[in-house]
């Protein structure tokens, strides 16, 4: 049997970070990534670029692809860990290999939800996580003039508007009453409606796709309140679920995700979590969450790989937060905004030519942000979220588009990293 | 390495942004987003007189936070510590400038894709720094912890 100092399960942006943690304290242990997927480190949130033909597979790498063997990791892709063992220290393979390890990192992040609707799983019908999937839908393309995409979150306005600049007709179906209905309320959402339908994108709420119509192909789908929609291709962007399995059949302590602890550690001694799998602390809810954000699990992987080597880091915890672009309009979502999780805190607006702003306020902190058109300012708005900065009397400056550090520094604030 | 700022030496002129803008382009800095920038804190109108001036540009953190956001592997530290990116890379997905405490990316409208400041690379001394008439901003070389 071999035996890695460090074997990582995962090949996506907590893997790969968990590497260059463990690197930071431990120059020579060995290292072995596993992963299912065959293909090299890539960039799983630039699915849509590459579905709209903006970025090639070159494009799509997030490390050259002489990076493992540059590293000395042991690649072990196109592989599946089917078992974890904690007491005996080892992880087995689909094929039967078995591997030991002193330190584990479970980076398996999350996998698609496949809804199961009649049709379901007709020629035509794909979900949208995975370089895989991105590939098939994208060549399935020449058989497509009209698409149809279920669900209104960040996945599935990326993969309607990458359709769409391929000049197929999309239309969005969401099942509540307005986009993006996780991260913001009814009014700002629907100027992002506005955008998408500007753009020829049909959108209709409160709705659900009854059945995918067709013999072995696609055709069309049934919206539960008996329309029919034409359509050569249904894209389920229903949401994702964390894979956890490994980590409950070997006993760890699993919520939605894997409980870990602020050194990303599990459960069970010599076995940690990173990524859109972990349970992590929500700095603004207090609550355990699972954040699916490629920058926390960069941060998160790094902490757990710098633990694993023996380290001592912690990870604060992390907020919601997303960057889109609508048919070239950026727009940018952090922290509480849905009533229903801002409580009783203030929301301030504005709004000019080609851009709109409102924040959210609670307690003399900005708790919330949400940014179309004008964005340059939207790090430091993040800062002071995150650092609890007080905004009192800082509000109408923070509205504007030109809102800079300086406004920042002439209230007597210091931009403070620690560093 | 990094340009560190002075800002009690700064007075505001704008010498640095000019030449950036002419440091990263072929021509005519016309059109040509700086990578620094002078912002004032006090600009709404009707109100008091623009308060001192202030530098916005990368600080080239030790453990950047753009680096972490960036989707596409544009964005890197290299072995000196330097915050750069291949133009080439990205998206313009706009993750970095979601994290950048320091509000120091910037969009380029016409490419759609960010710009920063890449400390001149090539160049011996920064264009900012070099054009900077009253020395408030200087080349720091020293070494942080990651």
């Amino acid at each position: 049997m071999r035996s890695f100092r460090y074997i990582i399960i995962g090949n996506s942006a907590a893997g790969i970070a968990a590497y260059e943690g463990i690197r930071q304290k431990d120059r020579a242990g060995s290292v072995a990534m596993i992963s299912d997927e065959t293909a090299p480190i890539y960039s799983r949130s630039l699915i849509s670029y590459f579905l709209a033909g903006q970025i090639d597979e070159e494009g799509m790498l997030f490390r050259p692809r002489s990076f493992y063997g540059r590293e000395g990791i042991e690649a072990l892709l196109g592989r599946k860990v089917v078992k974890v063992d904690p007491k005996a220290h080892q992880v087995m393979l689909e094929d039967g290999e078995v591997f030991g390890y002193e330190k584990l990192l479970i980076g398996t992040g999350s996998a698609a939800v496949h809804p199961d609707i009649p049709g379901g799983g007709l020629n035509g019908c794909f979900v949208f996580r995975s370089y895989e999937d991105a590939k098939a839908i994208k060549a399935y393309l020449p058989k497509v003039k009209e698409a149809v995409v279920l669900g209104g979150g960040p996945v599935g306005i990326k993969a309607a508007e990458a359709l769409s600049s391929r000049k197929i007709r999309v239309t969005l179906i969401v099942s509540s009453g307005n986009l993006l209905s996780q991260i913001l309320d009814g009014t700002t959402a629907s100027v992002i409606q506005k955008m998408l339908e500007d753009h020829n994108v049909k959108v209709i709420t409160r709705c659900d796709v009854g059945q995918v119509l067709g013999e072995s192909s696609v055709t069309g789908t049934k919206l539960a309140d008996g329309r029919v929609i034409p359509c050569q291709m249904v894209v389920f962007c229903k949401g994702v679920q964390a894979n956890t399995g490994l980590a409950v059949e070997a006993g760890i302590s699993v919520r939605k995700g894997i409980v870990v602890d602020d050194h990303m550690r599990s459960s069970i001694p010599d076995i940690y979590a990173a990524g859109d799998v972990a349970e992590v602390k929500d700095i603004l809810t207090g609550q355990r969450t699972i954040h699916a954000l490629w920058p926390n699990a960069m941060q998160q992987g790094y902490v757990a790989g710098m633990n694993m080597a023996g380290g001592d880091r912690s990870y604060d915890g992390g907020f919601g937060m997303n960057a889109i672009n609508i048919f070239g309009t950026p727009i940018i979502a952090m922290g509480l905004l849905r009533p229903e999780v801002r409580g009783g805190a203030e929301v301030l607006t504005a709004k000019g030519n080609g851009w709109y702003r409102s924040l959210v306020v609670r307690d003399d902190r900005l708790i919330g942000a949400f940014l179309v058109g004008e964005i340059d300012s939207a790090g430091v708005l993040n800062h002071m979220i995150t650092h609890k900065i007080g905004i009192h009397g800082l509000e109408e400056a923070a509205l504007r588009p030109d809102f800079s550090p300086a406004r920042l520094a002439e209230a007597g604030i210091e931009i403070d990293i620690g560093e | 390495m990094k340009v560190k700022v002075r800002p009690d030496r700064c007075i505001g002129c704008k010498s640095c942004e000019i030449a950036c803008a002419m440091s990263h382009s072929s021509g005519s800095p016309l059109g040509i987003a700086p990578r620094i920038r002078v912002k004032h804190g006090q600009v709404v109108r009707g109100q008091r007189e623009p308060s001192k001036p202030y530098v916005v540009t990368c600080r080239h953190c030790a453990k950047p936070k753009c680096v972490e956001a960036c989707i596409s592997n544009a964005i890197y530290q290299d072995a000196d510590g330097r915050v750069l990116y291949d133009r080439d890379r990205c998206v313009g997905c706009w993750m970095c400038i979601m994290v950048c405490p320091f509000g120091a990316i910037h969009r380029d409208l016409r490419a759609k894709k960010v710009a920063k400041c890449d400390l001149c690379d090539g160049r011996e001394t920064p264009a900012c720094v070099q054009a900077c008439k009253v020395d408030a901003l200087e080349i720091d070389n020293s070494r942080r912890e990651q």
